[in-house]
């Protein structure tokens, strides 16, 4: 009989993160980009800040670590996780989104704090699509 | 009446004694005072009606101003000074000399104190009258109650024409008003109730004694019945109309304070409506916020929708390419397929000939060929790209979002630069009308409750004086029937018929001169109008029944609405009439009178004066007359020309122009 295999602390058996969170110093910028009226929700301000990060391709590994839990797994959309391990591809979309979101979050602080941009400035938005 | 001198001893402006001749002939009878604003124009308009009735009021025409504060400052500030005017005035072929004056101090730093004021008439050779009764020889002259006719300013002109242009109601009372002042019939209506009393007491002295001696019972019981009834209802009267005069008193007040406020009451209600545009911008702002948010939370790829586009056109790019791959592919099996077989069968599949033995080296060639080229063709997962595309066709599928946060958070930040326009205004605003805390909008409120109420209480008044009315002919007719009782003393008998009579003639007067006012003042304000307006589809003026005043067309209908400038000559023709009716001769006083008529008006007006032969004195300032282009317009009509100078902030002069 084979021994279990115990997946590390605060991931599932498939080895994905089963909670996620940000950094303490992006936790404040997610929350003014709720305050300021960009984002319904923190965890939808964090999900643009992933794909801002992976848009610009930034190294997931130099984003600021995680201050603790905010969000479980499931409070993530299923079709961002889905994407992810889709388009990145990873087998640990969570740990991914965690990873780009804090990228991405930092990114965007500095904008996020002097509170005079759009969130089109912001997140970048293509512009060039438009045309 | 002629005003023939003013002599002005430290008043307003003018520092010392000042005298200014004011006599003039019937073929020039008009006197041009001209001076800039500030020179002391209407200290020379009060002088004149401080002199005549010791009261003047404030710029409104409402306020009463205090004396002191014609005092002039720098005599004030030399110690106790007299100040006064005097007027000397021709009326009816004699002269008379009215003194008013003063003793006046300095208080406190700018503030003057004044008492010991007293006032002389003297008629020229004679002695002077007993000063308890100059009032009541002036106001015989020209009351008091009809100068405003006479002697006025812009001030008055607005706040007439406010009048008549106020609602149905208030504006026929108004006119009414005008007409009756105009009649003078407040002192026929004195009149009548003083004969009301004497009848009133000749019936119950009459009346007692037929109770005294128990006779006619009957006669007497209804008659004390219907005295009794027409005491009540007079008590609820009198009650009302003082409710009445202290709603008036508390219009005139609220109208006061808002005409103090009228430059910053335009400001104010800008600030209002600028104040509910940017409560109502930012519920605009909010839902373009929200909308945003939602877009932004539901389209959560937008950031990096530039990326998921370029590798749907990429997906769409690889699978053409391999499709084309794969159909040349597909080409190459079938010739290598067709060149093996002829090979196994040495004949053509084609044609059916036999394949030389020397041929087959060639077909082998170029089948080797073929494979090469085979092996080269790229070789893509055709499926695999056609996954890729569909899992990306979802994103290229919502472009629409990405143009809608952009559309919307431009429509945002517009939204956001017009409220930012709206309360920097509102700031600028706020600085301008700061300091005073008059609630307009309350006073507004205030001002239309209690014309409401003033209205309900004129339909009470209306409706009781009918009852009142009625209940007087019955005590009239039961008064005649005591009276022709055998016991009532003949002489009685006699004085109360005489009463009766005479009570008769004046309620019958009463409303005759009334109608017949209000047809000469609507005649004499028609005629006036049609002279002064330019504005050529207005046939005339009209005063109907029930005293509505109103323009009319060629076709003799009433206009409802009329222009600005109409309603401004209208009021200027309703109070030349109002004066021209009123008493015989008065001279016409106006204080800066053109200031709010343009050029065509001002010239009509000016010609109207010129046909004058009673005295009329005129104040005004360069920018509503001009000598070189307007004196022509008064027709060699101008017996005086005076121009006002300024020598200091406190001391003007008047001088022969």
């Amino acid at each position: 009989m084979n021994a279990e295999v115990i997946p590390p602390f605060g991931t599932d058996a498939d080895g994905d993160k089963r909670t996620i969170g940000p950094s303490a110093a992006n936790k404040d910028v997610l929350e003014m980009l709720v305050q300021q009226g960009h984002f319904k929700t923190s965890v939808g301000a964090f999900q643009a800040a992933a794909m801002l990060a992976l848009k610009m391709q930034l190294d997931p590994h130099t984003a600021p670590i995680s201050a603790g839990t905010m969000w479980n797994r499931g409070t993530v959309s299923s079709q961002v996780l889905d994407f992810l391990a889709w388009y990145l591809p990873t087998s640990s979309p969570a740990r991914a989104l965690e990873q780009l979101g804090n990228a991405g979050t930092a990114y965007i602080a500095e904008k996020v704090r002097s509170g005079g941009y759009g969130v089109t400035e912001i997140f970048e938005f293509p512009r060039d699509e438009l045309n | 009446m002629q005003l023939l001198e003013l002599r002005l001893v430290n008043w307003g402006p003018f520092f010392g004694e000042h005298i200014i001749h004011l006599n003039v002939t019937e073929t020039a009878p008009v006197i041009v005072f001209r001076g800039e604003n500030m020179r002391g124009k209407t200290s020379l308009l009060r002088a004149i009606v401080w002199s005549l009735y010791g009261q003047i009021r404030e710029q409104d025409g409402r306020t009463p101003l205090g004396v002191d504060r014609m005092v002039n400052l720098d005599a004030a500030l030399a110690g106790e000074v007299q100040f006064g005017v005097s007027l000397r005035f021709s009326h009816n072929g004699a002269e008379y000399l009215l003194h008013r004056s003063g003793t006046a101090w300095e208080e406190q730093a700018g503030k003057v104190a004044v008492s010991h004021i007293s006032t002389d008439l003297i008629p020229t050779g004679g002695l002077p009258y007993p000063a308890a009764n100059i009032p009541e020889i002036i106001d015989s002259i020209l009351s008091h109650d009809i100068s405003d006719f006479f002697f006025f300013d812009g001030e008055m002109l607005n706040r007439f024409e406010e009048r008549l242009r106020d609602d149905r109601t208030t504006s026929q009372g108004f006119v009414r008003a005008q007409v009756e002042r105009a009649l003078g019939l407040p002192f026929m209506k004195g009149l009548e109730a003083d004969l009301d009393a004497i009848q009133g007491s000749i019936t119950a002295n009459m009346n007692m004694l037929l109770k005294k001696e128990k006779k006619h019972n009957e006669l007497t019981e209804k008659f004390n019945t219907k005295t009794d009834e027409i005491a009540s209802t007079e008590k609820d009267l009198a009650a009302l109309r003082k409710h009445d005069s202290e709603l008036a008193k508390e219009i005139e007040e609220l109208d006061s304070q808002l005409s103090k406020v009228d430059e910053i009451k335009d400001l104010y209600y800008e600030r209002k409506n600028l104040e509910l545009e940017v409560a109502k911008a930012e519920d605009t702002i909010r839902d373009f916020r929200d909308s945003i948010a939602e877009l932004t939370e539901a389209n959560w790829w937008l950031p990096v929708a530039n990326v998921l586009f370029d590798d749907y056109e990429k997906a769409e790019s690889d699978i053409e390419v391999a499709e084309i791959a794969d159909r040349e592919r597909f080409k190459i099996a079938y010739q290598i397929d067709l060149l093996e077989k002829q090979l196994g069968t040495g004949v053509c599949p084609s044609c059916g000939q036999p394949i030389a033995d020397h041929n087959g080296a060639e077909v082998r060639e170029e089948i080797s060929k073929l494979q090469q080229v085979q092996a080269q063709s790229p070789s893509i997962g055709l499926e695999d790209v056609r996954r890729r595309r569909d899992r990306l066709r979802r994103f290229n599928n919502s472009r629409s979002a990405l143009h809608r946060v952009f559309e919307q958070e431009q429509d945002l930040g517009r939204e956001r630069l017009r409220n930012d326009k709206r309360l920097q205004r509102i700031r600028q605003i706020s600085e301008q009308i700061s300091g005073n805390a008059v609630d307009i909008e309350s006073l507004e409120r205030n001002l239309i409750d209690r014309k409401t109420t003033r209205t309900r209480a004129a339909g009470l008044i209306g409706s009781l004086e009918s009852k009142r009315a009625t209940l007087k002919q019955e005590i009239n007719s039961l008064g005649s029937q005591i009276a022709d009782q055998p016991e009532v003393d003949p002489t009685e008998r006699s004085l109360q018929r005489s009463v009766q009579e005479a009570l008769t003639i004046v309620g019958n007067s009463f409303d005759r001169f009334r109608a017949s006012m209000r047809e000469r003042v609507s005649t004499a304000t028609s005629e006036l109008f049609r002279r002064l307006t330019t504005e050529k589809e207005y046939s005339g003026v009209g005063i109907s029944d029930d005293y509505l005043l109103s323009v009319v067309d060629d076709q003799g209908r009433s206009l409802s609405m009329i222009s600005a400038g109409a309603n401004q000559i209208l009021t200027t023709a309703f109070i030349g009439a109002l004066a021209e009716c009123s008493v015989e001769e008065a001279p016409m006083v106006m204080d800066t009178p053109f200031g709010r008529l343009d050029v065509g008006h001002r010239a009509a007006i000016l010609e109207w004066v010129s046909t004058f032969d009673t005295q009329v004195i005129l104040f005004v300032q360069s920018g509503e007359y001009d000598t070189q282009r307007d004196s022509h317009l008064l027709g060699g009509k101008i017996g005086r020309e005076y121009t006002i100078e300024r020598m200091s902030p406190t001391r003007s002069e008047v001088r022969a122009a």
